[in-house]
């Protein structure tokens, strides 16, 4: 073990230095004609230590609905977060690490026997592999093959961002997936940040994976609703000191409904502009001749389907801390509020639906027929207030790796804070010698790019796993995370866009090889 | 929850009839074969794809489950009797109600399911048969493609099933052989499009020489 840790050690510092010129080559922000103007970037800084909230207070849940314009998102959805379905989810995944001689056809008798005895599931059939030994044969096979040169419009492979704004701190990252680099076509997924004083808007879209022109409709569509949005509330919002301070106000009272009702209408403005952004891109290029060779037929509007999730986050100043946070998702994918200072089963809120089929990847997409009607908007609109101080926004190529959100935003949250990403929460005990032993190692996939090149990362099950910690526990010892983290050892030279990036890229789960993209702010 | 992975479920739908006795029916046998060896060095169909073998010919049986591609077994296949084809399609029914997992509100379901039919004659049930497959067309619980083997093959009944329907002229072990080359191709391709809806058209690799595509 102790040979290995130095490889993990020497590798991962290899990787980021490879990675890092990608990234500077993937931050231009050119292109179309028909594009929406986007806010230019800030200030690159990393993301430092989260301030702690003062005091334990619970967001306070709306729980009535809004009518016609927006639904008030109910906190009790969260509840059934309970420590015993995090436990047993815990349980049902254990896998070996041993690594697995390039051979999968072993039967159970090599398992370590300890692990077994705590993995007993009735539902799984006994001859089942372990998915790490499968991922761990299927590692070499993954291949890495450039975009070619005579895509039209190719999306750059990384884009990374962090920004510091008025009322927020964000680090967002995109990261083409294992699929697309394995077929040589690009990544999808697509996101956009910006500020209005201390409001912060977030724009999330992944396009559709069977679709060779979704990568545009999901760049365009972000563009097109944050363009929008710090346009109507620069022009409509900010200083409608009704609306502004409406927000503050008891929920029972009509103003507050009231601004909500506005905010609801900014977000579906939002929505029908990057609708009409897409259609727009459809058109500018229908006749194109590079885009009609490509195609090999004449363009759809479908081509460009993608998802869209957007949020604006706005402070209402006072001692409580308290955000208004309105969100709205198109399609599949999450939107999530966390909130460090509350207890475990309140910290979770879920901001979207993503209302897929009964078969997995089968979606809705902002160019689907009614997707964009005003009906359908409103019912995906979600409106929060409360004292959260995460707001994380992520395509489907996470989430599906994190679902039910219910009980595993949480350990998203966990793998965020275990690779180094986010700060843990301020912790009362002290870190000790025992529980760093008591820890498992990391582990270590080659990157896809270069097999050579080995990289770490931490895994929440794992630990759980092999200490036999529930995720109650660990949100109740936030030192535990923080010691896994230091076990990175040189990912602290890394700043949190980065080690987000490195993350993404390299995270490894059984049947995971989408596009991925997280954006986190700290609000 | 997250120890499931989303599987791409494939059902090989195999006539086993009196017809394909012999040489037919080692190649078919061979065809497997090289199938799950094809798949094993993919490694999208290794962490998803899930295969299954149905057959029919007098009765109509699911030879192996739903298995994980690196455990696979191949079934010992023999061929005899009628052609029990309406059966076979409960049967498929059957278990895909039962192996693919559905989305909920906290499990991700599995991918929609593919299905290979390959058959050289017509169902010996054909009321059944004609049940059956409308009933699986109109649930659309799996993207289908059948293939016609030989001149005896009906297309008429598969177009009945499904719209994608494949036609081979021989059942030479060489075009068998090559069908199933083309279906661990069809497998590669689906899983890159995993999100296709049901009624969209299936992209597949273009059919092997002397393989026609029925409209």
């Amino acid at each position: 073990m102790e040979d290995r840790s130095d490889l993990i050690k020497k590798d991962a510092e290899v990787c980021e230095e490879k990675i890092i010129p990608q990234d500077i080559n993937s931050g231009s922000l050119d292109q179309n004609a028909c594009d929406t103007d986007v806010p230019e970037l800030k200030n690159v800084e990393p993301i430092e230590e989260n301030e702690v909230s003062e005091g334990v207070s619970a967001d306070v849940p709306m729980n009535s609905e809004l009518s016609e314009s927006g639904e008030v998102f109910d906190a009790s959805e969260t509840e059934e977060s309970s420590c015993e379905n995090a436990d047993e989810s815990i349980k049902e995944d254990v896998a070996d690490d041993q690594p697995c001689e390039n051979s999968l056809e072993s039967d159970d008798s090599n398992e370590s026997s300890e692990s077994e005895n705590r993995a007993e599931d009735t539902e799984k059939t006994v001859d089942e592999p372990k998915h790490e030994s499968v991922t761990e044969y299927t590692a070499s096979l993954w291949k890495y093959t450039a975009v070619s040169e005579d895509v039209p419009e190719p999306s750059p492979e990384y884009y990374s961002r962090s920004d510091i704004y008025d009322g927020s701190k964000i680090i967002g990252a995109r990261v083409r997936g294992k699929k697309h680099k394995h077929e040589g076509s690009c990544c999808d997924d697509w996101f956009e940040t910006a500020s209005l004083g201390d409001i912060t808007f977030i724009a999330v879209a992944d396009g559709a994976g069977s679709k060779k022109l979704s990568r545009i409709g999901s760049q365009v569509s972000c563009r097109a609703a944050i363009g929008f949005l710090k346009d109507h509330f620069e022009k409509y919002i900010v200083n409608d000191t009704k609306v502004m301070s409406g927000i503050a106000l008891d929920m029972s009272d009509p103003d507050f409904m009231t601004a909500c009702k506005t905010f609801a209408d900014a977000v579906r403005g939002a929505v029908n502009e990057a609708y009409f952004a897409v259609k727009s891109a459809f058109y500018c290029r229908a006749s194109d001749e590079k885009f009609l060779k490509y195609m090999g037929r004449n363009l759809d509007i479908r081509d460009f389907s993608a998802t869209l999730l957007i949020s604006a986050v706005i402070p209402l100043g006072n001692e409580k801390n308290e955000k208004l946070v309105i969100s709205c998702q198109i399609g599949d994918g999450m939107i999530a509020l966390i909130n460090t200072s509350a207890e475990f089963s309140a910290s979770i809120k879920r901001m979207g639906d993503s209302d897929s089929g009964d078969f997995s990847g089968e979606t809705d997409f902002l160019t689907s027929e009614k997707m964009h009607t005003p009906e359908n908007i409103a019912l995906k609109t979600r409106i929060s207030r409360g004292s959260s101080d995460i707001l994380l926004m992520m395509t489907d190529g996470v989430s599906d790796d994190y679902f039910p959100a219910e009980t595993q935003m949480h350990r998203l949250y966990f793998d965020l804070v275990a690779n180094g990403i986010l700060p843990p929460r301020q912790s009362l005990n002290e870190k000790s010698d025992e529980l760093q032993c008591k820890l498992p190692e990391s582990t270590v996939y080659p990157w896809v790019n270069d097999k050579s090149v080995m990289v770490a990362a931490n895994y929440t099950n794992k630990i759980c796993r092999e200490t036999g910690l529930t995720f109650e526990n660990i949100w109740n010892s936030p030192e535990i995370l923080e010691t896994a983290a230091a076990k990175l050892s040189d990912l602290s030279e890394k700043n949190a866009v980065e080690r987000l990036k490195i993350w993404l890229d390299n995270y490894v789960e059984r049947g995971s090889f989408d596009d991925r993209t997280l954006v986190a702010a700290l609000i | 929850m997250d120890e499931f992975v989303r599987r791409l479920p494939v059902y090989l739908l195999l006539d086993c009839s009196g017809s394909m006795m012999g040489e037919r029916i080692e190649a078919v046998k061979q065809g497997i074969r090289s199938l799950i060896a094809e798949l094993k060095g993919d490694p999208q169909a290794l962490e998803t794809a899930y295969i299954s073998v149905i057959t029919f010919s007098s009765t109509a049986k699911q030879e192996a489950g739903l298995t994980e591609l690196m455990l696979f077994k191949e079934p010992e296949l023999k061929a005899s009797g009628a052609t029990m084809f309406g059966r076979a399609l409960d049967v498929l029914m059957d278990c895909i109600n039962k192996e693919v997992r559905k989305s909920t509100e906290t499990q991700k379901g599995d991918w929609r399911p593919l299905v290979f039919v390959l058959t050289d004659g017509a169902p010996s049930d054909v009321n059944d048969f004609k049940r059956a497959a409308e009933q699986l067309k109109t649930m659309k619980i799996a993207n289908i493609i059948a293939c016609a083997a030989g001149a005896d093959a009906d297309t008429t009944y598969l177009k009945m099933m499904t719209e994608n329907v494949l036609m081979m002229n021989s059942l030479s072990a060489g075009d068998l052989a090559q069908f199933f080359a083309w279906v661990s191709g069809s497998i590669k391709m689906t899983s890159k499009s995993l999100d296709t809806k049901p009624g969209e058209a299936l992209e597949l690799p273009p059919p092997p020489q002397g393989f026609q595509i029925v409209p």
